[in-house]
């Protein structure tokens, strides 16, 4: 075979490569799963559950512990939950549901045990993200919209207004040199001055889109691949963190913190070569220390790590089980610095199973068991 | 189910059934007709116009590929007679295709539902004789342009199909996988279609059939990736409670109205694949790629073995996977592991015919005159079928209004009402307070729908909107809608609901909400119950239609009740019964 033929068989193989990755896949409902931590300690996780693989009957749940409660359902009820949900963070207490394909816009309402009902809002279709909806202490909200804007209102109730959007920041210094392809996250910040997250396709920039009086500006990241932000976290005095993912040959997740020039990477792990979308990565969380958690799906099974935001990632307990879906916790800790309570849920059909990580950190133990009642049918 | 009331519309509805029928036996009359008329015609065409001199011999692939589909095409033509496929077919087989497709291809083929719902009896009926007619065309015409011409309307039609009724070939339902028929069934008689249509000199041309064959081999390396990909659940067997993809895929089959036989087949299936998926599918992947790359490439001496072990995989898979694609009552075709068998065998020929057209004997020419006369002859009256079946299809969507199929598939029994209709005060989606009492002198359309469901009220607000459209947008009639969700009770949630679905081209369109306990006693003075379904479901509610007369006297209701998958069969006949009910009242 000559070297111009070979070249053209690579390339022809490379191409069949990307239709494949293009087209493969669940089309619907996919979503971060995960969770936050709110300022009072309260931590609010979003599960999977029913049949994943048929997007009419997938929920996403939500629970809610203290620090050291119990989980408990807390997700809204009068609208399907088919699309994921996105809460409100950081500490509204609202969830935003996405209710799969049919509708365009959001359902808004208080988490509320699946009891007790609530003034129900609806905003503009958010993206599916974790962090697409941000509550600022004043109650002042900003989110990512699926056609890729970032709308803002002064309260949940509306009325919203568009901030920028992606056509709107690639025409910026900032957006140019990202080359952005979309927004991903948002966190509120009273009186304004909101921080944007996006994905990049150039490398150098750290994907996280900042305002001075001059307008937006984007940080910088040594790294060697471009970055989409997973996810943004408003952290203790005004502060924010984040967890991004870098592109590659071999990807990568990291911590890190968010400064005015750029993004300090913290604690970082390297996905599966062969996890080409990076499915692997299938939750994320903060966790306590400051850091985070991530549950990711390996050929052994479920690999729970810590990221901490300054430091080196470690791993949290042994390999799970291979369940279907398993998202990890670590809800706030009693003494401010030290490690937190670590569940990892454990996914079934409609059988919730909570497991914490023994004190020693070296095997999970089974801490409760639920039966959620899964409302199959509900959404068609 | 959630979302509206009672009600279920069954594909196998009686009154739908007993009409389908009724049509396809005086439809058979007819068709007789045309087909006897068109060959005698084309008899006496021929009388004066000699057919030219006879082509080379069929190339064998070529033989391969119209005997094949022609064939199969019948086959799908029979399986059109099957009582549910008037309802079933847009409702369980088309629409599920679209369910997670990108919202334009979606749109379309709902539009095709749409047309073809309203009508539900005329589309199945014409489909057949569309499918019989091209399955007897491609058996039939043997040479010239009269068979290449059989090639492109089979690639026609099947391309139709392809896009308007099997949405891409489901392509954008998840997994997208070889084993369940991607890239469709139809997409193999696309490309057979193309291949018969092209003159049947090309067929033994090694340059022709060998970019043929890489085209084909691309789908198949491409099919093959797909499949090796993690994520789609055929690495992974699953569990008992929760089986994997493969398994799933086998206990529905399992399910199906079938042969004892067949089921058992299924029902051994699904037990084994939760231990063997993972051997199953790297069985899979490695033909696919093996047979794909050898396709491209072009190695002559694994030519033949990789269509056995196409031909192999296929038939298994035929089997304990997709069931033979025939049951259930709403099965369309034999699904797609014939037809690319056909396809890659059709093609390994073709590749390593030497001269490309051997295995023909010439025939005499004295005896072969008479017989293409014959076979165009016939082949013409197959035409003529394929002809009404087509005129049949093409009308469908310039119908106007709905048959009283729809509405009797509906299930939707109008009754009589008399008395005043209970007053309410509301506030309207702009923020206005509105009375009942503020429509005297108008027909008012009250219904009750929820801004947040997902199901049955976006379709109800569509129909809504097509009465109001063929009543001519008459500012006599109002459409007034309840909000019908105890917890989005906001004018922000009912404009969100009339942006989605365009309700602002309805010229007298109110959407009313109010307070909870407002709310509630406008429930109860209509009858309608509605309940929460706990965390992560919606609301459900009954979903009556009244019609109240320019008096402020009530006329007529009925429950607009849409059954477990169906599509806007209801919205249809929602439309008609609104749409004649209000002429009734005016």
């Amino acid at each position: 075979m000559s070297r111009r033929r070979g070249s053209s068989w690579a390339a022809l193989g490379v191409i069949v490569l990307l239709v494949g990755l293009l087209t493969a896949g669940p089309s619907g409902g996919a979503t971060l799963a995960g969770g936050i931590s709110t300022a009072d300690g309260t931590s609010v996780a979003v599960i999977p559950m029913g049949h994943f693989n048929d997007p009419a009957n997938k929920f996403f749940e939500t629970f809610t512990a203290g620090p050291a409660g119990s989980w408990v359902l807390t997700t809204p009820t009068g609208v399907a939950t088919n699309g994921g949900i996105v809460v409100a963070s950081p500490g509204a207490n609202a969830a935003a549901v996405l209710p799969w394909y049919l509708l365009r816009y959001t359902a808004v309402r208080p988490l509320d045990s699946g009891h007790a009902a609530g003034a129900g809002e609806v905003l503009p279709p958010l993206a599916v993200s974790p962090t697409s909806l941000s509550v600022a202490s004043d109650g002042s909200v900003a989110l990512v919209t699926r056609r890729g804007a970032v709308m803002v209102g002064p309260s949940l109730a509306g009325p919203f207004t568009t901030l920028t959007s992606v056509t709107a920041l690639r025409r910026t210094p900032a957006g140019r040199r990202c080359a952005i392809v979309g927004l991903t996250s948002v966190v509120a910040v009273a009186g304004g001055r909101d921080v944007v997250g996006a994905t990049c396709t150039r490398m150098g920039s750290d994907g996280i889109f900042r305002r001075d009086s001059s307008g937006w500006y984007s940080g910088t990241i040594k790294v060697r691949g471009p970055v989409s932000v997973l996810r943004l976290d408003a952290g203790p005095s005004g502060t924010f963190t984040g967890l991004i993912s870098i592109g590659g040959v071999h990807p990568v997740v990291a911590a890190g913190r968010v400064t005015g020039g750029g993004f300090e990477l913290g604690g970082a792990v390297r996905q599966r070569s062969s996890s080409l979308r990076s499915t692997a990565l299938v939750a994320a969380a903060p966790g306590a220390q400051p850091s985070y958690v991530i549950a990711a799906v390996g050929t052994r099974g479920v690999s729970a790590a810590r990221l901490p935001i300054a430091g080196v990632a470690a791993p949290l307990g042994p390999v799970l089980p291979r369940d279907v879906q398993a998202v990890v916790m670590e809800t706030a800790s009693a003494t401010s610095g030290g490690p937190g309570r670590v569940t990892a849920f454990s996914v079934e059909g409609s059988l919730l199973k909570e497991l914490t990580l023994a004190p020693a950190g070296t095997r999970w133990v089974v801490a409760a068991t639920q039966h959620i009642a899964v409302p199959y049918g509900s959404s068609q | 189910m959630t979302g509206m009331g009672g009600g279920t519309l069954g594909a196998r509805n009686a009154q739908v059934t007993t009409h389908f029928l009724s049509m396809l036996r005086w439809q058979l009359i007819v068709v007789i007709l045309i087909a006897v008329g068109a060959a005698v015609l084309a008899a006496l065409w021929l009388r004066r116009h000699p057919l030219p001199a006879g082509e080379a011999p069929e190339p064998v692939a070529r033989r391969i590929l119209r005997v094949g589909f022609g064939v199969l095409w019948l086959v799908d033509g029979l399986l059109q007679v099957q009582p549910s496929m008037p309802i079933g077919l847009p409702t369980q087989v088309v629409q599920p295709t679209v369910a997670t497709a990108p919202s334009a291809l979606s749109h379309l083929v709902t539009l095709g539902i749409d047309a073809w719902l309203r009508h539900p009896t005329v589309g199945a009926v014409a489909t057949i004789w569309i499918q019989i007619g091209l399955g007897a065309w491609l058996l039939l015409a043997r040479e010239g342009w009269l068979s290449r011409a059989a090639g492109w309307a089979s690639a026609g039609w099947a391309l139709a199909i392809w896009v308007l009724g099997a949405g891409l070939g489901g392509l954008f339902v998840s997994p997208v996988t070889w084993l369940f028929g991607a890239p469709g069934a139809t997409f193999y008689y696309v490309f057979a279609g193309v291949l018969l249509g092209l003159p049947a000199a090309w067929i033994a041309r090694k340059d022709v059939v060998t970019w043929l064959a890489r085209a084909v081999g691309l789908v198949f390396v491409w099919l093959g990736v797909v499949q090796a990909l993690p994520g789609s659940g055929f690495w992974s067997g699953g569990t008992a409670k929760d089986p994997g993809a493969l398994a799933s895929m086998a206990q529905q089959m399992a399910q199906l109205s079938q042969p004892r036989i067949t089921a058992s087949t299924e029902r051994w299936f699904a037990t084994a694949s939760l231990h063997v998926s993972p051997v199953f599918n790297a069985v899979v992947v490695a033909v696919l790629l093996g047979v794909g790359v050898t396709l491209i490439v072009g190695w002559p001496r694994l030519l033949r073995p990789a269509a056995w072990a196409y031909g192999l995989l296929a038939l298994v898979t035929w089997v304990v996977v997709q069931d033979f694609g025939v049951f259930g009552g709403v099965g369309t075709d034999v699904n797609s592991m014939i037809p690319s068998s056909l396809l890659v065998i059709a093609i390994c020929v073709a590749l390593t015919s030497k001269v490309g057209i051997e295995g023909d004997e010439p025939a005499s020419p004295a005896t072969d005159e008479t017989t293409r006369r014959t076979r165009v002859a016939m082949a013409s009256a197959s035409i003529g079928v394929f002809a009404f079946g087509s005129i049949g299809m093409l009308i469908l969507p310039l119908i106007p209004g709905a048959s009283i199929d729809a509405a009797l598939a509906a299930g939707s029994d109008v009754a009589s009402l008399q008395g005043r209709a209970p007053n309410f005060s509301l506030t309207d989606q702009a923020g206005q307070r509105v009375s009942l009492a503020s429509f005297r002198g108008s027909t008012v359309v009250l219904s009750f729908i929820d801004p947040v469901c997902t199901s049955d009220c976006p379709i109800e607000a569509q129909e809504l909107k097509a009465a109001s459209a063929q009543l001519g947008g008459s500012s006599k009639v109002a459409f007034v809608a309840i909000n019908s969700n105890p917890t989005y009770r906001s004018t922000a949630s009912l404009q969100a609901f009339d942006a989605q679905e365009r309700m602002g081209q309805v010229p007298n369109w109110r959407f009313l909400t109010g307070s909870s306990s407002e709310l509630r006693r406008v429930w109860d003075a209509y009858g309608v119950v509605v309940t929460s379904l706990g965390a992560g479901g919606m609301v459900s509610h009954a979903e009556p239609i009244f019609i109240i007369r320019p008096n402020g006297q009530l006329a007529a209701t009925w429950a607009a009740s849409l059954g477990e998958q169906s599509t806007s069969v209801l919205g249809r006949s929602t439309t008609a019964l609104v749409v004649s009910q209000v002429r009734a009242t005016s």
